[in-house]
């Protein structure tokens, strides 16, 4: 008798354990709020440079392309972070470096094509000078690009030279806008953020370069992982719209600058200046993962890998979890000092960055929400730590229609009710992906062994 | 078109018509051998690319239909928990996979199958994943490891189980050929399998055991790289465990106990087998011993015809006739070659039979061979019999199981001796069984297994005396004239099937 026995092995699966993807995740939850500080600084920075009472106007539209070039580059670079970002987990794991380089050339070229073509598309249509258009389109592919390095760069963790490009973009920026002649114009300004962002660009490409193997075939495999990973692009997707969403929904409410561009002054301002109260949360929380968090969530894998007892197993499990939960109580606690203070010092720490008494009740409501919204995000990233996909995404969607639906409410309410649709959107996906993280570690060794 | 019905469903586990070897062998020629009966053919395999290998045998006319199913599916099915699973396959399949079952559990599972069963119902396949991904299996899973396994690794425990559930759930989705009677050739997956098709066509169901499946299965299990080669190391490193070798030897008596459970009769060649199915479950009243048989006088007349046509040839030739698979043992074949060499002048080895089964393994011989042995072992493939049996001056084997070897009996028949390892029916082939068969003297040589000195000393001995080997021969062909006539087997089968095709379902 030929004993044919029995056959268990799984079709080949190279993807890498999920203790190698946390902390890729993590830098992509650091690079999703980088963005937005940078974006602040920028504004605030020119805001500064008190533009001359004739070129209101110019400074006005700038201010609003800048703003326009980093949401939309922001939202498309979205539709490939989380897959890309897990895809280069994955590779790196495999020790397949030589892919991730050629696959950076792939995605900048493509995503370049791409977000140009849009953005032409958009610009002349707003009645700019052929050099103004042209430095707008420059300045919304220097963003998408700049965001897409930082993928690759996250994913090898190397946020110090992530650090020394912007440092490096910044002081051109500054520079060149101390002239005179340069700041004077839409132009100029355009370009010289537009050339910052380029040489922080090439600082974060020339640091991948560096830092990977540079002789991989050219290949679109991470434009094929995209396609792979429907739950992660859904993810990314509905996340970055939904950031975007309430902006979106004021800006239809607000006043027209040039043609398609509006702006609604108020909640742009007030929106921008809470996001940045929330920085503390980021901080915390990354250290929190690398120093408490990470040791506890690998030994809870290894322990299964190398054939621990369920005993054991479940025992691991608990001490993650109070982990997790002591990370949360004190990011809940020090943001939660943070927002506070924000809140009662608004009245004298907005003029002094230039904005009106008047936004003081926005901001305020604002502030709030921005609070559950990073403590939503955290909640969703933590969801994919445990690869727990479909949670994610969905609470992606829930996040994504209520700020789109609750802010077209409040848009038609007084100022203090203009922040109260994102902060109940916000509150609303942060109870849902609680809720199903909880139920996730309630039973983690079913989710473990059925993903 | 209408699928026939065969009057007989034979059901194997990676034998015929794909593999030459003994079963097969004799599954052909008995099928040869009742023409006024129709056969289907229902033949597990370990997977796709097993599915899509071609017949090693010319079917008899009386085969209408050949099914092959596949224990394991190419394409990774989704995962999700099936909301229409059958509420008695979540109580059965993890009794089942978790072995070792009374009388009392056997017949709780037979009768959730029978409810699970409908007849002639299309059932999708479930993956592994999918069926472990229930609450309740899972549940069940988990409470078996917290009762046996607690001081185990979990994530072996959980491999283990999927390993185990997937063929059988494989095998549960399997189409099935109509016929009125069932008749597996082993236990294991062919033998659930035959249960299942028994139980659903509500046909009569008999076993045929040439070699004890869970033996053979402790065998396997024992090699330290059996386990490793079909579980990915990576996935699960714990796996070969000696609990988990353990369990499934348990979980293959499970299969056993149910099929035994099931069978109208359970039969074997020798009565070396009978002991160890009562072991495994089997009720003694159903237990019947029926003795392989081969067609003496056309095998007689086949070898006459080759040895006339060839030329006279020096020195001594040993006939190993059989696959290169790790059961043969051929590597102490190799080393007993080699020892002989050195006092045998002119002895050639001759190794005879495919060496497709198991390549590497085959491949690690050629490479033995060429080192210790240079010139003096050949491997020469599968060949004709009569034409292996022609070149030979002895037979060996020294296998570590076997049942009741054809090729002995077919050597009887060419009066040729034979040097055979303890094990299965060789000593009784050799030796006689007590009595009249006992009293006509030995027929070879028993040599321990894995012992080439033995071996060696029996070569030499066999060389240094031309008289002894004609006696030996001549025994042989004595006994198998008198107790093992093909043509007496194929009388008992064809009675039995006649028996049993008569009283249909009644008989269990």
């Amino acid at each position: 008798m030929v004993g044919i026995g029995f056959e268990l092995r799984r079709a080949v699966d190279l993807d890498a354990p999920l203790w190698v993807r946390t902390r890729a995740w993590a830098s992509a939850g650091l690079i999703a709020s980088g963005p937005w500080l940078i974006t602040i600084a920028v504004l605030t920075a020119l805001q500064l440079l008190a533009p001359r009472e004739e070129l209101r106007r110019d400074y006005e539209v700038f201010r609003a392309l800048v703003t326009y070039a980093s949401a939309f580059s922001l939202i498309g670079v979205g539709l490939l972070q989380v897959p890309a970002t897990r895809w280069l987990a994955d590779a790196l794991w495999r020790r397949e470096g030589t892919a991730l380089l050629p696959a950076l050339w792939t995605s900048l070229a493509a995503a370049g094509a791409i977000q140009a073509a849009i953005g032409a598309g958009f610009v002349l249509h707003l009645g700019l000078t052929a050099s103004a258009a042209a430095g707008a389109v420059a300045l919304y592919v220097a963003y998408t690009w700049s965001w897409l390095a930082l993928v690759w760069l996250g994913a090898t963790r190397d946020y110090d030279r992530i650090l020394v490009a912007y440092a490096l973009g910044s002081v051109v920026t500054l520079a060149l806008a101390a002239a005179p002649a340069l700041r004077g114009s839409l132009e100029g300004l355009l370009w010289v953020v537009a050339l910052g962002q380029g040489v922080t660009v090439a600082a974060l490409v020339r640091a991948i370069a560096k830092a990977l193997p540079t002789d991989g075939a050219p290949s679109a495999a991470v434009l094929g992982a995209v396609r792979q990973q429907p739950l992660l692009l859904a993810f990314g997707a509905l996340y970055n719209v939904g950031i975007w969403a309430d902006k979106l929904v004021f800006w239809s409410h607000g006043e027209v600058v040039q043609g398609a561009l509006r702006k609604h002054s108020l909640y742009d301002t007030s929106s921008f200046l809470a996001y940045a109260t929330v920085v503390p949360a980021l901080a915390v929380n990354l250290v929190r993962i690398e120093t408490a968090f990470y040791p506890r969530y690998r030994a809870y894998y290894s322990l299964i890998e190398q054939g621990g007892t369920l005993d054991l197993i479940r025992r691991a499990r608990e001490r993650m979890v109070a982990t997790l939960r002591d990370s949360a109580v004190r990011i809940v606690r020090v943001q939660g000092w943070v927002t506070a203070g924000a809140i009662v010092l608004a009245p004298e720490a907005l003029p002094l960055l230039g904005v009106p008494d008047g936004a003081v009740p926005t901001f305020r409501v604002l502030c709030v929400g921005a609070y559950f919204h990073v403590l939503s995000l955290l909640t969703l990233l933590t969801l994919l730590y445990f690869d727990r996909r479909k949670d994610a995404a969905l609470a992606a969607l829930v996040f994504c229609a209520l700020n789109t639906a609750l802010p077209a409410l409040s848009a038609g309410g007084y100022p203090v009710h203009y922040g109260l649709g994102y902060a109940a959107a916000a509150l609303v996906t942060l109870l849902f992906g609680f809720l199903r993280l909880q139920r996730v570690l309630e039973r983690l060794e079913y989710h473990t062994f059925h993903p | 078109m209408k699928d026939p019905v065969a009057d007989i469903c034979l059901v194997v586990e990676g034998t015929y018509p794909f593999v030459m070897g003994g079963v097969s062998t004799w599954l052909h020629g008995l099928v040869g051998a009742l023409p006024e009966r129709t056969f289907s053919v229902l033949c597990v395999v370990a997977d796709e690319a097993a599915k899509a290998r071609r017949f090693a045998y010319e079917l008899p006319r009386n085969i209408v239909q050949v099914e092959v199913v596949s224990l394991r599916r190419t394409a990774r099915a989704a995962s999700r928990p099936q909301r229409n699973l059958d509420p008695e396959w979540r109580s059965a399949v993890p009794a089942l996979v978790r072995g070792p079952l009374s009388e009392a559990s056997t017949e709780a599972i037979c009768e959730a199958f029978r409810a699970g069963f409908g007849e002639g119902q299309a059932r999708a396949p479930i993956s592994a994943d999918a069926f472990l991904a229930d609450p309740s299996v899972w549940e069940q899973c988990v409470q078996a490891y917290t009762a046996e396994a607690s001081s185990e690794s979990f994530a072996g425990h959980v491999w283990t189980w999927k390993g185990a559930v997937e063929p059988l759930l494989a095998l549960a989705a399997a189409p099935l050929p109509k016929a009125r009677l069932y008749h597996t050739i082993s236990t294991g997956y062919a033998g659930w399998l035959a249960a299942r098709a028994a139980v659903e066509q509500r046909a009569p169901l008999l076993v045929t055991e040439h070699g004890i499946y869970t033996k053979e299965r402790r065998i396997e299990l024992g090699r330290a790289t059996w386990l490793a080669d079909r579980i990915d190391a990576r996935e699960c490193p714990d796996i070969t465990a000696p609990h988990f070798r353990r369990w499934w030897i348990r979980h293959f008596m499970a299969l056993s106990a149910t099929l035994y459970q099931h069978a109208a009769e359970i039969l074997t060649i020798h009565g070396g087998n009978t002991a160890l199915q009562l072991r495994d479950g089997a009720p003694a009243r159903k237990l019947r011993v029926i003795p392989n048989g081969v067609d003496v006088d056309r095998i007689e007349r086949r070898v006459a015809e080759a040895r006339s046509g060839a030329a006279p040839r020096a020195g001594f030739t040993v006939g190993f006739i059989g696959r290169v698979s790790p059961i043969k043992d051929v590597p102490t074949l190799i080393d007993a070659a080699a020892l002989a060499a050195e006092r045998v002048p002119g002895l050639r080895v001759r190794i005879m039979g495919p060496m497709d089964e198991d390549p590497s393994y085959s491949k690690r011989c050629l490479e033995h061979a060429a080192r210790v042995a240079p010139g003096v072992v050949s491997f020469d493939g599968p060949v004709d019999i009569a034409a292996g049996l022609a070149a030979c001056d002895a037979v060996v084997l020294t296998s570590i199981s076997e049942a009741q070897p054809l090729v002995i009996l077919e050597a009887f028949a060419a009066g040729l001796p034979v040097v055979a390892t303890r094990v299965g029916a060789v000593p009784e082939l050799l030796f006689g069984a007590p009595g009249d068969d006992a009293d006509l003297g030995a027929a070879g040589i028993v040599t321990p297994i894995g012992s080439p000195v033995a071996t060696a000393a029996a070569f030499e001995a066999l060389d240094a005396s031309p008289q002894r080997c004609a006696a030996l021969g001549e025994v042989g062909r004595h006994r198998v004239r008198r107790f093992y006539r093909g043509s007496e087997m194929i009388r008992a089968y064809r009675e039995t099937y006649a028996a049993h095709l008569e009283q249909g379902v009644a008989a269990w």
